[in-house]
């Protein structure tokens, strides 16, 4: 589509300058070396508590805390997650406290979002809450 | 006038190299929104008040002053220095500024610069880093349902109290 009219124009431009560009799903191996992974097959009930990065391929009935979790796109977590950083391709049900939130493209996410910093793609499928704190690890549940 | 169709667009070739336009960094930033070319603009310094207020453009709307009461176009864009207190209604929504109360368009784009508190009811939603959301966020299963009420004489401000004197009544009809 050409822009002629200034509605388009504003349009494109909307679109590049969101940043929020549909990215897929590619963890480089190096990357995650050192990550804790959930394989595709796992499914998982209860607390989970890694310092340091988590990967979930699988099902988790669990609250989570870990410093960085990367929601595969096939993954599905329905609890407590409690993290510094979270990216999201998968399905995340439940509550949220992380200093950044990435909500990927094709991915769901029906929960309640604690937050500093926000990014959600165009294409992510989000209902729920949202709320933005200076500190949201602060006010996250306990753990037993 | 501002929607004179140019008959020379089919047979104009796409643009082939860097799509991303000229500006495009200064927006990032949140520090400038696009000042469209057609459609209408309330200036940032006009501060428009009312009750049961409606502003309703056919096509573009920029408003980068402050508006309370509902706002219905086509298209819809908060400038970084607008907000607007109640609902809007469009088919596309950019947020530069603030906006407390409702959202209620197919696709709903929240620039780093926003600020939003309230409920969003969309079909497409994308929020930048560095923008502030806090409320309720629902994925229309119809679009029709997002679609804007553009005609004034259909609305039957009865039914559907805007948000804002919804909730200025709400306070004064509870004094006990």
């Amino acid at each position: 589509m050409v822009s002629v009219d200034g509605t388009s124009h504003i349009r494109d431009v909307a679109q590049y300058a969101v940043v929020a560009r549909r990215t897929t799903y590619a963890p480089t191996k190096n990357e995650n070396a050192q990550a804790f992974v959930v394989g595709p097959h796992v499914s998982l009930t209860g607390i989970l508590k890694v310092n340091g990065e988590i990967r979930i391929e699988g099902r988790l009935e669990a609250d989570i805390r870990c410093h960085t979790l990367l929601v595969a796109p096939e993954a599905q977590i329905d609890g407590v997650i409690v993290a510094d950083r979270i990216e999201i391709y998968g399905v995340v049900k439940g509550e949220v406290y992380c200093n950044r939130v990435v909500v990927k493209d094709n991915s769901r996410v029906e929960a309640e979002l604690n937050y500093r910093s926000l990014e959600l793609e165009p294409g992510a499928f989000f209902e729920g809450r949202s709320r933005r704190y200076s500190n949201p690890i602060e006010i996250s549940p306990a753990f037993d | 006038m501002f929607n004179q169709q140019r008959t020379e667009t089919d047979t104009l070739p796409e643009p082939k190299n860097d799509p991303v336009p000229l500006h495009a960094e200064a927006m990032v930033s949140g520090s400038a929104a696009p000042l469209s070319t057609t459609g209408s603009v309330i200036g940032s310094d006009l501060m428009i008040l009312g009750e049961r207020l409606q502003i309703i453009s056919q096509d573009v709307l920029q408003i980068d002053g402050d508006v309370q009461g509902d706002v219905s176009g086509r298209r819809v864009t908060i400038g970084p220095d607008g907000s607007v207190t109640g609902t809007i209604s469009s088919e596309h929504v950019d947020v530069f500024g603030g906006i407390r109360g409702a959202v209620r368009a197919g696709e709903v784009v929240l620039h780093p610069s926003s600020h939003v508190d309230g409920e969003i009811v969309h079909q497409s939603l994308s929020v930048a880093a560095g923008a502030s959301f806090e409320g309720r966020v629902r994925r229309a299963k119809d679009k029709d349902e997002l679609t804007p009420d553009l005609n004034p004489q259909a609305r039957k401000p009865e039914d559907k109290a805007p948000l804002v004197t919804s909730l200025l009544s709400e306070s004064t009809e509870h004094p006990h």
